[in-house]
This record gives structure tokens, sequence and C-alpha cells, in this order.
């Protein structure tokens, strides 16, 4: 296991400038790996959940695309990696952000695939042309950052429209869909709901409280401690501005 | 890799994130959600910042403010928001609110409002504090935003 050894993603001062998320070792994770195997197991399907849309996305735009289709890179990777059994461990005592270790982990991989590939392909007596860098890392620490926060926002929107949904909130979710999605005034939604602006107010506030902590929750998932939380809100809203 | 059409709804449920108002007012809303007796009251709307020129309801709410008025009642209310406890603050803030409603309905103006989407915000958070006509005097200013944008 040589995933540490990505140079350009291990906290050098030149990439911190836009160095997505900052680096911690707590949270939830942190929590089940305590818990042995069963907590391992649900790190496992967690993981597998949260990240095998934007480590696919991730690929699926860039040069590894060639090496075959983003949802067989994503499982190998997955299937190499998590077997491991200090995987996590190791996760702990980089002191990286979950997603920035993945993606160490996964460019390793890619890399790994990339010369496996073109070992088979030629002679073994001209290997010395066979291993070349195929991404640059900091690049792809960004755009994995970028399209995994979308992921997570998507997610996090996803749990808290099912939560309102089963709190009797539906009405309320809708609202704060349209007046934040769709920019619609609460005095419009006030009109359209037959409700005061004040209680538009109130709802849409409802709904927003359940998306913030369903936001705080995969954050803390992701490494982050509770005192980071507005700092990678913030961060959250630069990997996502356009460039 | 961009994809604009996942990028831009996200970026505007992240924007959710923040208060999109002032965030006293947030604690009004929330105040008003829990129902915990918390909210300014209607005599301390009334005795507050907005009476430094005289009787509020009258002034603000019937509309015979002037423009002096306006502008020594928003000193009073901003330093109140500055200097106050919080309670105070979450007074100053309504009162805040309530005079850009009746500036609104009877100037057609904002007073601290930078955009129609921020008045709005303004006003629909400070009304979950209010009952009776300071209530629609916002609900009259909330239409009158709505009004002048769809004209």
């Amino acid at each position: 296991m040589r995933d540490e050894t990505v140079k350009p993603t291990t906290a050098q001062p030149q990439a911190q400038k836009r160095d997505s998320f900052p680096a911690t070792q707590r949270g939830w994770l942190v929590a089940q790996l305590a818990q042995g195997s069963e907590g391992l197991a649900r790190i496992n399907t967690y993981v597998m959940q949260t990240y095998s849309e934007p480590l696919g996305n991730y690929v699926a735009g860039s040069s590894f695309r060639s090496l075959g289709t983003s949802k067989d890179l994503v499982s190998g990777f997955f299937a190499s990696r998590l077997a491991q059994p200090a995987y996590f461990e190791k996760w702990i005592d980089s002191g990286l952000p979950l997603r920035r270790w993945l993606i160490n982990g996964f460019l390793f991989f890619l890399q790994e695939e990339a010369r496996r590939r073109k070992s088979e392909r030629i002679d073994t007596l001209s290997a010395d042309t066979s291993v070349e860098p195929v991404a640059d890392a900091t690049s792809a620490v960004e755009e994995f950052d970028r399209v995994w926060a979308a992921a997570m926002v998507r997610s996090a929107a996803s749990s808290a429209r099912e939560r309102c949904v089963t709190e009797g909130f539906e009405p309320h979710w809708e609202m704060f869909e349209r007046h934040f999605v769709g920019g619609v005034s609460y005095a419009d939604i006030a009109e359209t709901f037959s409700v005061s602006g004040g209680q538009a107010a109130s709802m849409v506030r409802t709904a927003s409280i359940r998306f913030r902590q369903a936001v705080v929750d995969l954050l803390l998932k992701d490494g982050a401690t509770e005192d980071e939380l507005d700092e990678e809100i913030a961060r959250l809203m630069r990997a996502l501005r356009p460039t | 890799m961009s994809d604009l059409t996942l990028t831009d709804p996200t970026m505007r449920l992240l924007a959710a994130l923040t208060d999109e108002t002032d965030p006293v007012l947030v604690q009004v809303v929330d105040h008003a959600r829990r129902g915990d007796g918390l909210l300014p009251s209607r005599m301390a709307l009334e005795t507050g910042p907005l009476s430094v020129v005289g009787d509020a309801l009258e002034l603000f709410c019937l509309g015979y403010a002037d423009r002096e008025d306006y502008r020594t009642a928003l000193a009073a209310c901003q330093k109140l928001a500055k200097e106050g406890t919080a309670a105070e603050r979450e007074l100053a803030a309504t009162s805040i609110a309530v005079l850009e409603a009746s500036s609104i309905v009877y100037r057609g103006m904002y007073v601290v409002s930078r955009n129609s989407r921020e008045a709005d915000a303004r006003l629909a958070c400070a009304s979950t504090a209010l009952r009776g006509s300071w209530a629609r005097l916002v609900a009259s200013a909330m239409r009158a935003g709505n009004a002048r944008k769809t004209a």
C-alpha cells in the first residue's frame, strides 16, 4: 500500500491556497472504527454509498476514463482498498479528510491500473517506458473536491427531503426548494400556499434547518470537527463556485 | 467536467446554509417556531426605538412619518442593534423591518435592503413576530414588492 506517496496532495503549502478541505481525523468514522468489525462494515457501506458517485464522476471526466467504465474502476478500487483491514487506521494516521484520503488512493489505484495494462500490452523488455504520471494530482484533488461537494450537497438535500416527508413537513420542503432553488419570493410562496409571509418564512426555516443538519452530519462523517463546520461550509461554497 | 445543470441548483442549495437576511431576524423566526414567548411584544415595538420620533403606530403604520422621521428612527434602531442586549437586538432588527415595510408601502423605497430579494426575506422573517396592524403593514409591503416585481 503506497497510497500515501502521492506527493502533491499531502499538505504542501503551495497546494493549500486552493486546498479545499482541512486535515482532520475525528468524527463518526473514527467512532465506528472503535467498534470493530461491525463498525468497519458500516464504514464500508457508508463509503461506497457516499463516495462512489463523486469518484465515478471524477474518473469519467479524467484522462483515466480510457481504462474502463467509471463504475468498474470505482468498484475495483473499493475492492482492493476496503478489504485491507488497516485501510482506515492509515487514514486516521494520515490526518487527511476522508475524501482526500480516498482520492489519493484512487489516483494511485488508477495509475497502477494504467501501468498494469500497459505492461500487459508491451514487451517486458521495454518496461522502462511503461511508467508515467497520468494526472496532475493537485488539479485532480481540486476537481474531486468539486464533484464530491456537489454530490454531498445533493445527498444532504435528499436526506433532508426524506426527513421532512417523514415528519409531515413535505410542504415545508417544497417551499424551501421553491425559495432557494427556484428563487421564488416568500411573498409568492405565501400566495401559492395560502399562508402568511411569516408562516412561509417559518416553514422554509423548518426545512432549511433539516438541510443544514444533513450537511453537518455528512461533514462530520467525512472527518470534520464541530469547530470546523462553518469553515467547511465556506470551503464547500468555494469548491463549487464556478471558475 | 463542469456540470452546470447540477452545479447551479447545488450552489443555490448551499445558499440556504447561510443567513439570507439579518441573522438576528433568523433568531426571531426561531423564537416564533418554538413558541418560546421570547418574541418582541407589540408594546415593546411601539415604545422602542421607533417611538423616538413620536407615536410609532401613527407615524409608521398609518403613514404620517416624513423622511426625517424615518432617518431618526432608523438611527435609533441601529444604535440599539449595536449596543443592546440580545432581546433588544431582536427588537431592533424587527423594528428596522417594520420601518422597511412602512417605507415600501408609503414611500415606495427601501430603507436598508439592497434589493427586492433581501427585502422579501427581511419582511417575511420579521412578520413571524408581528400581529395585528403591524403584521398587516408588513403583508402589504410584501404584496407591494411582489406587485412591483410583476408589473
